[in-house]
Order: structure tokens, then C-alpha cells, then sequence
């Protein structure tokens, strides 16, 4: 999967490319807007990350150029205004998603994942981790080909945790994911730990391996291949 | 009262009070004028009855009639001419008014004294009606006149007022378009014209340079945050972090997160107070406050916080529907929040009131106060974690749409009323 990061802050493009590297995309990135209308000009990309505010353009004028040419491109937009308008804006041109900064790498992971499933692989809806399929059409999922009994939030829970196998994810990136602005409300995230705990509990009675770990003091991390 | 009315009822009433001085004077002067033609018709009657006497001088007393007398006088009555008004009276009819002419004069070395009298009440009544009656009838003519082109003359000469006022009405900053006046020669309208657009324009300067400046201090803010945020997220992949390393990366995963909503917070607070949030539309607070509730479900689960809505009247409220979700999230995020374990959240709900009634929880004196000096208010659950910003923002939004705000503390509960 062919990706590329239009972001001018130097930092956050470089720490963009290491992740989404790591996490086996091929990542193509620029600083500003004129080398990102000659890149999405000339190459086709399975997905684009744009930073909305560049130096010398919006990010928004970007979307149309690539859908135009290439309307199977996922785009995700990224702003640190944090404005309505904008997120209307973009989302009315043409991309896919929206997040605001600051994000988790792995929640940018999470929406590249789901944004490739409905552009690039139409038809399969289906995510198999482990022994678990997840039916993301239907918010289902299968464990030993028996339906579990999940809550809608620990569905969120388990569908970010398999978008991230492998990953240690932070409480916040969890909680940020899954409860949204909501989060913005509280001051402790320990009513995680019960959402974790009863999920654990559930992927245990339907005789699941124990893919979910507790990372010390940081959060949690899925791995279907370490069980 | 409107400027049309306004100037209508003065109008009418001066109108009024200068037709009924005109009227009373003219009917003065028409009084005046009726009885100096008498008095002058008098005048001429006298010397043709007085030749008529001396013609036929056969009785002491001539009586021509009830209106014309002549008696024989002494010398030392003899006066000027003088005419005066006298009242008839008679037991069958009312009194009634006549002008007198008392003359005398000397025939054959006799003096006599001539009394010639004219009844005028009548006459002056029918001539007064008939006026009246022309009176109202000219100043009938003159009202309609006058409201008829009162109301045209108004409409024409204050268009560009009103049609300023629309604009100004509908103008919004974040709009493209800046009030446009019709064209007049009224140079008053130019120069209010002016004023305004003047104004306008400036607003909306303002606004955008302030939307500008909000803008790019979240860019600066959360910029560094993101980047901050990254690079923790990609630190927390190493195998080789100690228990030690890991509990100081969860603590700057909370400052990032503090200093996140911080700013979100103060980037809320500066939009409220300087009027981003235009539009308005009609609040339904039940089906707000229910979706909030579940929403939010997790926060009473953590404290096994047990929430009941009591539905009393519906209130509707006309509000910024943004605005609206933050005020219920906010007061039902503190209720939670400082809400006692396994207690429970009231929430009453009546057409012009709102009652959040919950069980307070146990002070602990690690706790942090609730609203800190940003706010500069007496925080109602007094103290917690969080940056305090919480209830001044419910605050504001009250301020903002004219909503008391009423807290109250006791040691069984706290209550928080919003009155609409």
C-alpha cells in the first residue's frame, strides 16, 4: 500500500513515515503544497494523509486533483484548527476522514486501515485476528466460528486493538478512540480497565487465547501471534 | 411603538390641537363678524325710522313694532349712540341674545329716545352650525389627506432606514456581505450609511482577525502536542522501557492530555465570549439530556452512579445547538464526577427550570479545588483533578443566553438549577 503524508511541521512528518513505515505501508512524503500537486499529479497512491494548513495552500485543494484522477485514494485530513467548517469543508470535497491534533499514531493507523477496507478492498468487510473474525459491515464477531456477545463499545475496543495487532496502545489512544471528545469530560481513564477487564473475561469464556496484555502503567497491547 | 406610529400620533395630535384652536378661533372672529353686520345694519335702519317719525309725529310713545321703539326723553338723558347686547326674556321662550341700538334725538324741541333691537341667537346658531358643519367636513378631508400622504411620505422618505435595519438584523460577521443602502437624496441616510458600513466592515475585521489569531494559537498549541504525542506513541514500542520509565511516559501521556483539553477549554471559552456560535435554533433539553446520559453512561458506571430524568413539563430553549450539548455535558460530567459512590444523579426537568440534584462525594484533602484562578469563581463541588474549567464554561453559556445559574451545597446533596 502506497501512501503519502503532506504535513509542513518537520517533526510530525518524520514521526508519520517512521510509523506508517514500520507498519508496512510505502510511504511518499512532502512539506507543502506545490510538491504535493506534482506528487498526486504524476503518482497514484492507495491512500493520502493532508495536512489541511501548508504554507503555501490548503490541503483541502488537494482532494479534489487526486479524487478526480484516482477516486478509489482514501484521503485523510488533518487539522490542528480544530474547526467545524473545516472538517465540513473537507469532507464535502471529497475525503474520507477527518482528525484533529493532536492524535495517536495508532488511531491514524486505525482510520487508514478502515478507509483502505471500503476503498481498496470492496466486498471484504471481514478482519481475521487470531481465531477472531470481525465482521465490520454487521459489527459482529466470531470467535471459533461462534458469535460473541460484545457491547458496541467493546466492539470499538476489540476492532482498535486488531487495527493495532501488535501495537502497544496507550489508555489515552483507547479511550480517545473509542469514547471521542467525550473523554475531554474526565480526568481519570480507570473506568477503562473495567471495559478491558469484562472484555478479557468475554474473549475467555468463548475460549479465546489471552491476546490482550496489561503494559505496565501505559496501557495495553494486542498480539494474536505472542499467545 | 413603532417610528411610523410615533410619528403618526404626534402628528394627529398636533393636527388635532391646531384644528380645534382654528376652529374655536374662526368661530370667535365668525361671532364677531355676524354681530358687527347687525350692529351696521342697525346703524342704517336708525335714520330711515327716524325720518319716518318726524314724518307722522302723532303719539307721545311709537311702538313700530316689538324690535323698534321711540319714547319722548328729558334733554339730560340725551347721549351718544350706543349699541350694546341685551337677553330677551320671556316665559315661553328661552332666553335669548338681541343687539340694541339706544339713540336719541330732537324733533320740534322735543327729545326722543329711539331703541331699535335685533334677535341674533338663531341666526347665530344656524350661521355657527353651518360652519361647523363646513369645518368638519374641510378638516375630514384634511385627515385623510394627511394619512394618506403621512403614510406615503413616511414609507418614501425612511425606505433606506428600513432597509438598513433589515440588514443590520440579518448581518452576521462571519457573513460575505456588508450592509447596502438604496440610494437617497437624503444626505442624513448617506452619512448613517456610512457610519454603518464603516462599522461593519470593522466588526468584521475583528471577527476574522480574531478567528485568525484563535486559528493559528491552536495550530501553535496542539502542534507541538502532536508532536509530543507521537513520539511518545512510538516510545512506548520499545521492549526495553523499565516499570519506572513506563510510569513517568503515563504521566506525560496525561500532561499532553491535560494541556489538550486546556486548550480546548480556553479555545470554548474565547469562542463564547467573543460571539463565534451564531446560530441559533430550538432546543428540546429531554432528548439532549437523555442522549448526553447514555453517551456518557461510562463515567456514572465508574462510580456505579445511578442517573433518573424526571420529566415534569418539556422545556424548549432557543440556543446554539452546540452550545447546548457542551452546558449538559458539563454539568452532567461534574455531577458525575464529584458524585458519590453508588449514589445517585436527579435530574428534573420543567418548562423554564432544570435541576441537577446528585449526592456529594467524600472530601479528600489530596484533591485539587475545582475552579482554578482562570475562572475566578467559588467552585460549587470544591475540589478535583481537573483544570477547573468545566463550570466556567457552564457559566458563560448561562451569561451568553440570559439562563440563571443556581448552585447549592449541602452535606446530602448537591443542586445545580439552570432557570430559562
Amino acid at each position: 500500500m502506497k501512501i503519502l503524508v503532506v504535513e509542513d511541521d518537520a517533526a510530525i512528518r518524520k514521526s508519520l513515515v517512521q510509523y506508517l513505515s514500520e507498519n508496512g505501508y510505502l510511504v511518499e512524503s512532502c512539506a507543502n503544497f506545490r510538491e504535493a500537486s506534482e506528487k498526486v499529479f504524476i503518482y497514484h497512491y492507495d491512500a493520502c494523509v493532508f495536512d489541511i494548513m501548508l504554507p503555501d495552500g490548503s490541503g483541502i485543494d488537494l482532494i479534489k486533483p487526486v479524487k478526480d484522477q484516482h477516486p478509489d485514494t482514501g484521503i485523510i485530513m488533518l487539522s490542528a484548527k480544530g474547526e467545524i467548517d473545516d472538517k465540513i469543508n473537507g469532507l464535502e470535497s471529497g475525503a474520507d476522514d477527518y482528525i484533529s491534533k493532536p492524535f495517536h499514531l495508532q488511531e491514524l493507523n486505525a482510520r487508514l486501515k478502515s478507509i483502505i477496507r471500503r476503498t481498496k478492498l470492496k466486498g471484504n468487510n471481514t478482519l481475521t485476528v487470531g481465531i477472531l473474525e470481525i465482521y465490520t459491515e454487521n459489527r459482529t464477531i466470531t470467535c471459533h466460528k461462534k458469535p460473541l456477545e460484545l457491547t458496541g463499545k467493546e466492539y470499538d475496543v476489540l476492532l482498535f486493538f486488531a487495527t493495532n495487532s501488535g501495537k502497544v496502545l496507550s489508555k489515552e489512544a483507547i479511550a480517545e478512540h473509542v469514547w471521542g471528545d467525550y473523554i475531554d469530560q474526565i480526568d481519570s481513564l480507570n473506568f477503562l480497565y473495567t471495559h478491558i477487564k469484562n472484555l478479557k473475561k468475554k474473549l475467555q469464556q468463548a475460549d479465546a487465547p489471552d491476546y490482550i496484555k496489561t503494559v505496565y502503567g501505559i496501557g495495553y497491547k494486542f498480539d494474536p501471534h505472542e499467545s | 411603538m413603532n417610528l411610523r406610529q410615533v410619528t403618526h400620533q404626534f402628528l394627529y395630535t398636533i393636527s388635532g390641537v391646531l384644528m380645534l384652536f382654528s376652529g374655536l378661533i374662526s368661530i370667535f372672529f365668525l361671532r364677531g363678524a355676524i354681530i358687527n353686520s347687525i350692529d351696521h345694519m342697525l346703524e342704517q335702519e336708525k335714520i330711515p325710522i327716524i325720518e319716518n317719525f318726524i314724518e307722522n309725529p302723532s303719539q307721545d310713545i311709537y311702538y313700530y313694532s316689538s324690535q323698534v321703539q321711540i319714547v319722548k326723553s328729558d334733554s339730560s338723558q340725551i347721549r351718544k349712540d350706543e349699541i350694546s347686547t341685551i337677553y330677551t326674556d320671556s316665559l315661553n321662550e328661552k332666553k335669548k341674545q338681541a343687539r340694541v341700538l339706544k339713540s336719541y334725538f330732537t324733533h320740534n324741541h322735543t327729545v326722543y329716545y329711539l331703541q331699535l333691537s335685533h334677535p341674533f341667537t338663531d341666526y347665530l346658531h344656524r350661521i355657527t352650525l353651518y360652519y361647523l358643519l363646513f369645518l368638519s367636513i374641510l378638516y375630514l378631508i384634511v385627515t385623510l389627506v394627511i394619512i394618506y400622504y403621512g403614510n406615503h411620505i413616511h414609507k418614501k422618505v425612511w425606505a433606506p432606514f428600513y432597509s438598513l435595519l433589515v440588514q443590520l438584523k440579518n448581518f452576521e460577521v462571519v457573513s460575505e456581505n456588508l450592509p447596502k443602502i438604496k440610494n437617497t437624496k437624503i444626505a442624513e441616510f448617506n452619512e448613517l450609511y456610512d457610519a454603518v458600513y464603516r462599522m461593519a466592515q470593522r466588526a468584521k475585521d475583528a471577527f476574522n482577525s480574531q478567528k485568525q489569531f484563535m486559528e493559528s494559537s491552536s495550530h501553535e498549541l496542539k502542534t507541538p502536542l502532536t508532536i509530543m504525542l507521537q513520539n511518545l506513541d512510538e516510545l512506548i514500542q520499545s521492549e526495553k522501557l523499565s516499570s519506572y520509565e513506563m510510569v513517568r511516559i503515563q504521566a506525560l501521556y496525561e500532561s499532553v492530555r491535560r494541556l489538550n483539553q486546556t486548550g480546548k477549554s480556553l479555545t470554548l471559552l474565547y469562542k463564547i465570549e467573543n460571539q463565534h456560535f451564531l446560530e441559533n435554533e430550538t432546543i428540546h433539553i429531554q432528548p439532549l439530556i437523555e442522549r448526553m446520559v447514555e453517551n456518557m453512561h461510562f463515567l456514572a458506571e465508574e462510580k456505579n452512579i445511578t442517573t433518573h430524568i424526571h420529566m415534569h413539563k418539556p422545556l424548549y430553549y432557543h440556543m446554539n445547538k452546540a452550545l447546548a450539548e457542551v452546558l449538559i455535558s458539563n454539568l452532567l460530567s461534574n455531577a458525575y464526577k464529584y458524585g458519590h459512590q453508588n449514589g445517585y444523579l436527579q435530574i428534573h426537568i420543567y418548562s423554564k427550570q432544570l435541576i441537577f440534584l446528585n449526592t456529594p462525594q467524600q472530601n479528600n484533602n489530596n484533591e485539587k479545588p475545582a475552579d482554578s484562578n482562570l475562572s475566578g469563581s467559588n467552585s460549587l463541588y470544591g475540589k478535583n483533578y481537573s483544570q477547573g474549567l468545566g463550570i466556567t464554561i457552564i457559566k458563560r453559556i448561562c451569561q451568553k443566553y440570559g439562563i440563571d445559574y443556581k448552585a447549592e451545597k449541602s452535606d446530602i446533596f448537591y443542586k445545580t438549577e439552570l432557570y430559562f
